[in-house]
């Protein structure tokens, strides 16, 4: 009698280690998952022009990162006097990358752009935009 | 003394049983919770994967009256592919029909820094330029494990 319920309480207790074991494991996952969004949410750029002038047609900039995320000029659209916006590495050739902290001079030839007012920048969620002077 | 080892027996296999069933059914209860659990972080994960924002300048929003016409540049700040067939508009707090899209550069599906061009009319309302609106885009990812993931931005924007 003392030998089958001792059999049947350690089955019970194997199983309910089992159980348990699961249950640790799924809350691993869990956390992992959730440390991963959270992640994903706190990686935005800060992209700030800081003047604009325009001369003979050729728009020149001066634009700083002032996050700490890497700006991909591939993922920067510039947008002058509200019209279709132009991609940043279509115009710009010597870099690819604005580093955190980096202020960069940039020239815009060919926009067709002559006597423009304002110059606007998105990237990645970033936005910022300029007088011309 | 033979009752007694029968006796013995059946308490075993009764006992066997019911530790089997009990595990069965916690096991079984478990998974279930597990998989609601799993579903739920999975669409965590595709939402927060999925991201937009207005490129183009919300100072100077195109809007042309007689056609209901309003253009707007919607970048792909995500990392999961955006399907640009399923976009939701509000304008001035009317839903708003999506005439025309087309990706800018040279990309033919919406990845993550690309930009679409919307054409999108809202229905029924009188806008004016210089007049500030509030515009509410819904965007929808393809699927990630499964799951689709969405995210919404408002944004107030001048019309010209």
């Amino acid at each position: 009698m003392g030998g089958s319920v001792s059999i049947s309480a350690l089955i019970v207790g194997t199983a309910l280690l089992g159980i348990f074991a699961l249950a640790s494991l799924s809350l691993n996952n869990s956390a992992l998952s959730a440390s991963e969004v959270l992640e994903e949410a706190s990686d935005e750029p800060e992209i700030r022009l800081i003047n604009a002038s325009e001369s003979s047609g050729v728009i020149h900039l001066n634009m700083t990162n002032a996050g700490d995320e890497t700006i991909s000029f591939d993922q920067t659209w510039f947008s002058i006097d509200g019209e279709l916006p132009i991609r940043a590495s279509d115009y710009h050739t010597q870099s690819t990358i604005l580093f955190p902290g980096e202020t960069l001079h940039m020239q815009l030839t060919g926009t067709g752009h002559t006597s423009p007012a304002r110059l606007f920048v998105a990237s990645m969620g970033s936005q910022s935009g300029v007088s011309f002077s | 003394m033979a009752d007694g080892g029968a006796s013995e027996l059946i308490m075993l296999i009764s006992g066997l049983l019911v530790a089997g069933i009990v595990t069965t059914l916690l096991v079984a209860s478990w998974g279930g919770l597990a998989n609601s659990v799993d579903t739920a972080q999975t669409q965590a994960e595709a939402n927060s994967k999925t991201k937009a924002a207005l490129a183009s300048d919300p100072m100077q929003v195109s809007w042309d009256q007689p056609s209901c016409n309003l253009s707007l540049h919607i970048q792909n700040t995500g990392s999961l592919e955006l399907m640009d067939d399923e976009i939701g508009i509000i304008a001035n707090g009317t839903a708003s029909t999506v005439n025309q899209t087309r990706l800018l550069g040279n990309s033919s599906v919406w990845t993550s820094g690309e930009v679409l061009e919307l054409q999108v009319c809202p229905p029924g309302i009188t806008m004016s330029a210089g007049q500030e609106i509030t515009v509410t885009v819904i965007v929808r990812s393809e699927h990630y494990q499964g799951i689709s993931g969405q995210y919404s931005f408002s944004e107030v924007v001048r019309l010209v």
